[in-house]
């Protein structure tokens, strides 16, 4: 026992400052010029950062959809290389118009992925808007330039 | 949130007196995991969690308090006790600037949650879905979004105790709020630090304890997520929860601890599908060390407990069993000939797990921590409970891998996106494992409360006197 307790003071005084070390670390880690609590403050602060997110530009645009009726995503010159975007804008929609349903593949398509939605685009007619209470369409182009601009119809 | 748990751990503890930060972080832990599965309970008898549904719960509760309190069965803090080492000027110093930090990070935590919206992916597209339609229907009206596979993106099988939580957020304010919406999120973070806090008391002095809480809560990647509107904390947070209360029951016995494991446990497979893995791991690792160690007559408390979950998991298991299996399905996945086929996996899986927890950016040293303090407390491997938790921590890791090698997704895109916050759960685990090996060998009732430090000493008595 008595031995034990030498074996365990010696190392005692290491490992405290270990754990000291941990701590001043993370501290550092947090609050330095790149830290997350550092750029927290930040965002929260000068309420900049949030505002120019690629999810806060997707709620601008949702913003000047009609109250009423579901929605229609299309896009279009779009590869598998802007997955990631795809896939933003429409789980940000669906989760910005919930309780309203928004679309951007054929009705039954299983979609996990972006590709999913690009690999079964809808082609609607009017009878389809209608079919589906849709009640406006939001079209999305790549250009060459490799810029996005959408453009909103609202369904008759 | 808050008196629910207080009314759970009173039942549980029938009215003794505990650490007020023991009452605390438990009662915030039980609080939550019992609201988000009594509004789960509710939404399939057709009750939203709307102001007027949570405030009638709350007036039970606070009937039921006022019922334990002239009872006498209602937990109180216990008076404070100057503890051990930290009774020098030097100790208690620390000690408070420990706590400092901690209080610091539960404000970053705050400010994060509270002060911007969901903008983390899984934050909106599976965790805030799911509040909305929560909030908005019934699960017995039958919302379509549970079967809508061109949502299978968001997870429709995940499950609801977060969605739960923040739904009966958006009921009290009668909006959706996102930021508000969040308020839970600082409460279940320090939540977390005071049950580790609690489990590490047992075995440490306040100094190292606290140090240790610091260094746990401080982790990058923890405070990342804190406020993040995801699951991850508070998965980690019910695990911690299961973690201690099994090796204190363990040590002690006491049917008491296993209750707590039991809830917690529960809530563990409420908050997240990997809580389901992690509670049939719990089961096997307490199953092992009941029946080839001391204290055999265990095993029974082990029937307690899976009878217990089971009881109380099995609405939700019946329910979420009939929901479209379109995103990863692990169950299914997870079978030899996949595992078989994709062995080759862990020639990017092991060095990218080895990569991440020697990023100091987003675990500072605690790995490292781990490891030095194994190697200068290596005598305490004999000892059950750092048996118990390597047992844990090990099995967690090694499923988080079989799950790396099965999945149907780009095992590269899925370690840069999720493997940080797997890795995340198993901070409990390392946490408590560097206390234990930093314990100094104790006095055998070292720890345990009063009453049940009588009673192992009474044991005790009885069992020399009958060897005599």
């Amino acid at each position: 026992m008595h031995e034990m307790r030498r074996d365990w003071q010696a190392s005692i005084v290491l490992v405290n400052a270990l754990a000291a070390l941990s701590i001043a670390v993370n501290v550092f880690v947090g609050v330095g010029t790149k830290g997350f609590a550092r750029s927290t403050f930040r965002r929260v602060a000068e309420g900049k950062d949030y505002a120019v997110s690629p999810a806060s530009q997707v709620d601008t645009l949702l913003a000047d959809t009609p109250a009423r009726g579901n929605v229609l995503l299309q896009f279009a010159g779009f590869g598998r290389a802007d997955e990631a975007a795809v896939e933003l804008f429409y789980y940000r929609s669906a989760y910005r118009l919930y309780p309203r349903r928004v679309l951007a593949a054929r009705p039954g398509t299983v979609i996990n992925r972006g590709r999913d939605i690009l690999g079964a685009p809808v082609e609607p007619d009017d009878a389809w808007l209608g079919q589906q209470d849709i009640s406006c369409v939001i079209a999305c182009e790549r250009d060459a330039a490799g810029g996005i601009s959408c453009d909103m119809r609202r369904s008759p | 949130m808050l008196l629910l748990g207080h009314v759970l751990v009173s039942a549980v503890w029938r009215g003794e007196r505990r650490p007020l930060g023991e009452l605390a972080g438990l009662s915030a832990t039980l609080g939550a995991g019992g609201l988000g599965v009594l509004f789960f309970w509710l939404s399939l008898a057709g009750l939203i969690p709307t102001r007027a549904v949570t405030l009638s719960i709350g007036l039970v509760l606070l009937v039921a308090h006022a019922v334990l309190w002239r009872m006498g069965r209602l937990s109180l803090p216990m008076p404070m006790s100057p503890a051990g080492a930290s009774t020098t000027t030097g100790n208690r110093i620390m000690t408070l600037a420990a706590w400092t930090v901690v209080a610091l990070l539960v404000v970053v935590a705050s400010v994060h949650a509270l002060g911007l919206p969901l903008y983390e992916w899984d934050g909106f597209a599976i965790w805030g879905m799911k509040a909305k339609v929560l909030s908005t229907e019934s699960l017995r009206a039958g919302p379509t979004y549970f079967h809508d596979v061109s949502l299978s993106y968001s997870h429709l099988d995940y499950p609801l105790l977060v969605p739960f939580l923040t739904a009966g957020a958006y009921g009290m304010m009668g909006q959706f709020h996102e930021q508000l919406g969040k308020v839970y999120f600082p409460l279940l973070f320090l939540a977390f630090g005071l049950v580790l806090n609690t489990g590490l008391r047992w075995k440490l002095d306040s100094l190292r304890a606290g140090m240790l809480t610091a260094v746990a809560m401080s982790v990058p990647v923890l405070v990342r997520w804190a406020g993040a509107g995801t699951a991850d904390v508070a998965l980690a947070l019910y695990y911690t929860g299961m973690l201690c209360y099994s090796i204190r029951w363990l040590d002690e016995g006491n049917l008491r601890d296993l209750l707590i494991v039991m809830l917690c446990t529960v809530s563990c497979i409420f908050t997240k599908s990997e809580g389901l893995a992690l509670s049939l791991i719990q089961v096997l690792g307490l199953f092992l060390f009941s029946a080839f160690g001391p204290g055999k007559q265990r095993l029974a408390g082990m029937a307690v407990l899976v009878a217990g979950v089971l009881a109380l998991s099995l609405p939700w298991l019946v329910w979420s069993g009939g929901l479209p299996r379109t995103h990863e399905n692990y169950a299914a996945n997870l079978n030899l000939a996949n595992v078989f086929a994709n062995w080759d996996r862990l020639r990017v899986i092991l060095p990218e797990f080895a990569r991440q927890v020697t990023a100091w950016e987003r675990w500072g040293i605690l790995w490292v921590l781990l490891a030095f303090s194994t190697i200068c407390g290596w005598r305490r491997f004999r000892e059950r409970h750092v048996a118990v938790l390597w047992f844990f921590l090990i099995a967690h890791l090694g499923l988080y891998v079989l799950i790396f090698i099965v999945t149907p997704w780009d095992v590269r895109e899925l370690l840069a996106s999720a493997l940080d916050r797997l890795i995340l759960h198993t901070v409990p685990a390392a946490v408590l494992l560097i206390g234990f090996h930093w314990a100094l060998p104790q006095h055998p009732t070292a720890g345990m409360t009063p009453a049940t430090a009588q009673a192992a000493s009474r044991a005790r008595r009885r069992t020399s006197a009958h060897r005599r």
